[in-house]
């Protein structure tokens, strides 16, 4: 696997949170990151009520897609997403 | 008509054709990812036909479904027009028999496997307090054989296999891989730990150097080389003995004899890795990957095959 530059000195983690506060207004989110370009991610939102999970995902990544995409994307994968309806 | 707008249309028109469509690396005879392979695993179990389509033969799809699902990964199902998930939802579908719903294919009767605990197993299973509420214990076995034992709170879809007085818990797709296991407690150097013995574990692939290759091609040992990559990078650079593993050729192969001797190779041995993994898992005895792909042999062997 190609060792992946990331890099230093730029808040991954408060990018992620702020493209999640713009799509989805008033969720309470947290993320956290174990590893470089790998998160964890909990979303409380009310957008998510009467959606199957995959739905609740599907919205998640809409809102990080641009992060995520490209060889040198600053989120690598998120390895655990809790999507919770308040 | 703009690139992407095309793109999207080519995306609805695979999903709108096609009532199981799975995009996925590789195809379903040889995928080239993990993930994928446990998906084909368990649409393979349910369903004699399906559409699948390899995302790495094409860039523009493989980028463009993710954008077209919302999703960042590869593998994805679709069924009968809408997104089911990769491969942890389609998992956690398949284990709850919603995914069979969903496709309407009867939910398979699972005759419990036979697992067989040693004394020394279970009494030590037994001190780590497994078995009491919330803290059962679950024995899970990947597609690659690796196996896991935890404990915790019973899960939906589990079987409950009695093995020495212990209640052993255990998920649809890894009951299907346990029958005849055995779990034991060894001594090693960082103390005691268990150990499984599972009959049904695939013979391991064997890594082949370049050097390997080349003696025993020049010694005309019988083997059958396959080419894993695309058609383009075959254009690019190739080994002349080796025959591009097409789905053709792929579903051909399954038919030989389980002793055949079968050498894959790739750019780099990532992707030959997983098509022999695959082979492997069929039955295969022998089977090998060129470590380090064509990049390797031409470093090592024979120059004049290009590097790119």
């Amino acid at each position: 696997m190609p060792l992946q530059i990331l890099n230093a000195g730029v808040d991954t983690t408060g990018v992620l949170r702020k493209a999640l506060e713009a799509a989805l207004p008033g969720a309470e989110i947290e993320v956290s990151s174990a590893s470089p370009g790998h998160f964890e991610l909990r979303v409380v939102s009310k957008v998510f009520e009467g959606k199957t999970r995959v739905q609740q995902q599907q919205l998640v990544y809409k809102a990080i897609a641009h992060l995520m995409s490209g060889d040198s994307a600053p989120v690598h994968a998120i390895d655990r997403m809790q999507t919770l309806v308040p | 008509m703009s690139q992407t707008e095309h793109t999207r249309e080519r995306i609805a028109s695979l999903i709108e054709k096609n009532r199981v469509m799975l995009f996925m690396k590789g195809n379903r005879r040889a995928p080239q990812c993990g993930f994928s392979a446990r998906v084909i695993g368990m649409l393979d179990s349910m369903l004699p036909e399906y559409e699948t389509f390899d995302v790495l033969s094409d860039p523009e799809i493989r980028e463009g479904i993710k954008t077209y699902s919302s999703w960042p990964t590869i593998p994805q199902l679709y069924v009968a027009g809408e997104f089911i998930g990769g491969c942890d939802i389609v998992t956690e579908l398949y284990e709850s028999g919603e995914l069979q719903e969903k496709l309407g294919v009867p939910v398979k009767a699972l005759k419990p496997p036979t697992i067989r605990l040693t004394d020394a197993a279970a009494e030590a299973l037994r001190q780590t307090g497994a078995g009491a509420k919330g803290k059962e214990l679950h024995l899970t076995i990947d597609a690659q054989f690796q196996n896991q034992l935890y404990l915790g709170p019973r899960q939906p879809g589990e079987l409950v296999v009695e093995a020495n007085g212990i209640g052993v818990l255990i998920d649809r797709s890894s009951a299907e891989r346990a029958e005849g296991l055995t779990i034991d407690v060894v001594e090693t150097k960082e103390g005691p730990g268990f150990r499984i013995e599972n009959p049904n574990a695939p013979h391991q692939v064997k890594q082949l150097s370049p050097a390997e290759l080349r003696r025993k091609l020049d010694d005309q040992e019988p083997l059958y080389l396959f080419d894993v990559r695309t058609q383009e990078e075959r254009a690019q650079a190739r080994l002349e003995q080796a025959r591009l593993l097409t789905p053709e050729v792929a579903a051909e192969i399954q038919g030989w004899d389980k002793d055949a001797v079968l050498v894959f190779h790739c750019h780099h041995g990532g992707r030959s890795q997983k098509a022999a993994e695959h082979f492997s898992s069929l039955g295969f005895r022998n089977v090998y990957n060129l470590a380090g792909g064509i990049d390797a042999w031409s470093r090592e062997v024979d120059p004049n095959v290009p590097r790119y």
